[in-house]
């Protein structure tokens, strides 16, 4: 008999593979891209600074292994060195940062077709710990995000970059909150 | 520049801040010719809607002109007079494909807030809290609007501002809770609010083809603005059975269909109305929802009630008994502007329809908080504010 794909439960198994109740972060978005694309552009971790927030950039040292730093709201950096440890191409990517790092953090992605062409499904799973404690206060604090929150954000940043080829943002807009801000009128 | 900055629950004022600059590839940035004061900035106004800051500008109906774009811009050209809609979309994701405008994914930069309080994020919108993206608004000399290409309609030299400026909200929301009525030959329309929505949504039932419109509402003005286009009206502080008095209007069958233009700060004389109010300001429910109930109850057994007035939270006393027993159809949700602004701006040029009729005050800027105040009073029978920049 011939073997059939299912995409649709190919990628429900997928989902269940990391699915695990502790994991701190997990999200998963569609995303109106090519698997192949959205894989080679994830896969190429220099790309990441593009829509990752707070990511400052991200330098592949090897194939396997690459330095990541990010930018604090204070402007304190912080940097490691992680390295993949597992890859199915096109599929899946896991990540983790080299034994000893400042910043103990690992997760995998995942990329499948969504039913009847309805663009690849992208699930992500983040851990990020800081050894000793306080620093992910400190992070926390900086980048204003819980670490629960940052596949979630992360993912739908990735996902508005990839379908528009910019991240939505107001940084920079005018308001009336601006150091200069000048009153004309406030009757009330 | 100047701009209209929500300073508070029923504080607005006029302030000088730095112009918008381009801050994506798909920007443009936009003089302000004409903007408007909508019925949904009084929920702002009036500290219905959380996620305000002190200091956001306000506005969701611009128009003007193209003084700048983005690397990305491709359609638009500096000098291009344009339409803005009110709800910002990428044009890219699966539901701007879908022509599903205000679902889309992408342009809230804010979408984390919207996904873990609804389970998913709508799109956003201009001057309309950080829920929605907390994009500056176009009560102002200036406004940056993202995915520029997506979010404009240009239109043609030498017409006039006024004619088309409700292309950016409410003639295509009054637009779509019409066609969400999919009315028929020999159809009767109940629209419960004749503000600029209401008065959209009458005439757009009777260019799709309704027989008859109803049209409650409490402010005479308004009442003949509604009869001026045909349709037929009830003061509701005037009838003491309101329901009672549609089911009878409409031979005891209710109508086809009911349009709640009002939302979520429904004004009304009845037990439940009351309680609402005493609740909001206790914050048990947020939502006033006395127009929808009415609705629910007035209208015909297997009809539509379609739901273009903005709600934001928790409706308490909604009779899901009677729309379930009655096998009604609910439609709602946010317009997709995008969808019609098209369509619905040849209505205006080959004569069909002139949306200007609304306009009840013209306004220049620095005017804006007493305007604010005045429409949120209704005083003078203001039905809508346009600020001319």
């Amino acid at each position: 008999m011939q073997k059939s794909i299912n995409p649709t439960t190919d990628f429900a198994k997928n989902l269940r593979g990391h699915y695990h109740e502790d994991n701190p972060s997990r999200f998963a978005v569609t995303i109106n891209q090519p698997q192949q694309l959205i894989y080679s552009f994830f896969r190429n971790f220099e790309n990441l600074s593009l829509f990752m927030k707070d990511l400052k950039s991200v330098i592949m040292k090897t194939d396997r292994v690459s330095h990541w730093i990010i930018r604090l709201k204070n402007g304190m950096e912080v940097a490691w060195d992680a390295q993949v440890t597992a890859e199915r191409p096109g599929e899946m990517i896991g990540w983790q940062s080299l034994e000893g790092s400042e910043v103990e953090t690992s997760g995998s992605i995942w990329f499948s077709p969504a039913p009847a062409g309805r663009g690849t499904v992208v699930s992500l799973t983040m851990d990020f710990k800081i050894p000793g404690g306080p620093l992910t206060e400190v992070i926390t604090m900086f980048t204003g995000e819980d670490p629960e929150s940052l596949a979630h954000i992360n993912l739908r940043r990735l996902k508005a970059f990839l379908e528009t080829g910019e991240v939505p943002t107001t940084e920079g807009q005018p308001s009336g909150r601006e150091k200069n801000a000048e009153t004309i009128t406030d009757k009330h | 520049m100047k701009a209209l900055t929500w300073e508070g629950k029923q504080k607005v004022a006029v302030k000088r801040v730095s112009d918008p600059t381009i801050i994506n590839p798909q920007d443009a940035i936009v003089k302000v010719t004409t903007s408007a004061i909508c019925g949904s900035d009084l929920h702002l106004y009036d500290g219905y809607i959380p996620t305000m800051e002190k200091g956001d500008i306000l506005g969701h109906e611009t128009m003007g002109e193209v003084v700048a774009t983005g690397s990305s811009v491709k359609k638009l050209k500096v000098g291009d007079k344009i339409v803005i809609p009110f709800d910002i979309a990428c044009g890219q994701c699966h539901f701007c494909k879908e022509e599903e405008y205000a679902a889309c994914d992408n342009s809230n930069p804010n979408a984390i807030i919207g996904d873990k309080l609804y389970g998913h994020s709508g799109a956003a919108a201009f001057g309309y809290s950080h829920m929605f993206g907390g994009y500056a608004g176009g009560q102002a000399e200036f406004i940056r609007v993202p995915y520029a290409d997506t979010n404009s309609l240009i239109i043609p030299k030498g017409i006039d501002d006024e004619k088309v400026l409700f292309l950016s909200d409410i003639f295509p929301t009054g637009y779509m809770a019409a066609e969400n009525c999919g009315i028929r030959r020999g159809d009767t329309i109940a629209i419960w609010g004749a503000g600029p929505v209401g008065q959209m949504a009458i005439r757009s039932a009777f260019l799709l083809g309704a027989d008859r419109v109803i049209a409650i509402d409490h402010f005479e003005g308004r009442l003949k603005m509604a009869e001026q286009a045909g349709a037929e009206t009830i003061n509701f502080e005037k009838c003491d059975h309101l329901l009672e008095e549609i089911k009878f209007r409409t031979g005891g069958m209710g109508p086809d269909a009911c349009i709640d233009g009002v939302g979520l700060e429904a004004h009304g004389n009845t037990f439940p109305a009351v309680l609402d109010r005493v609740k909001a300001a206790v914050s048990l429910a947020t939502d006033r929802p006395n127009a929808l109930r009415q609705c629910i109850q007035a209208c015909k057994k297997g009809g539509t009630v379609s739901v273009p007035g903005v709600y934001g939270g928790f409706l308490d006393k909604f009779p899901f008994g009677a729309a379930f027993g009655k096998g009604l159809t609910l439609k709602m949700g946010q317009t997709h502007t995008q969808k019609y602004m098209k369509p619905l701006l040849d209505l205006i040029l080959s004569d069909k329809i002139d949306p200007s009729f609304v306009i009840s005050h013209r306004i220049k800027i620095e005017d804006g908080p007493n305007a604010y105040e005045m429409f949120n009073n209704k005083k003078d029978e203001c039905i809508k504010v346009v600020i001319k920049m």
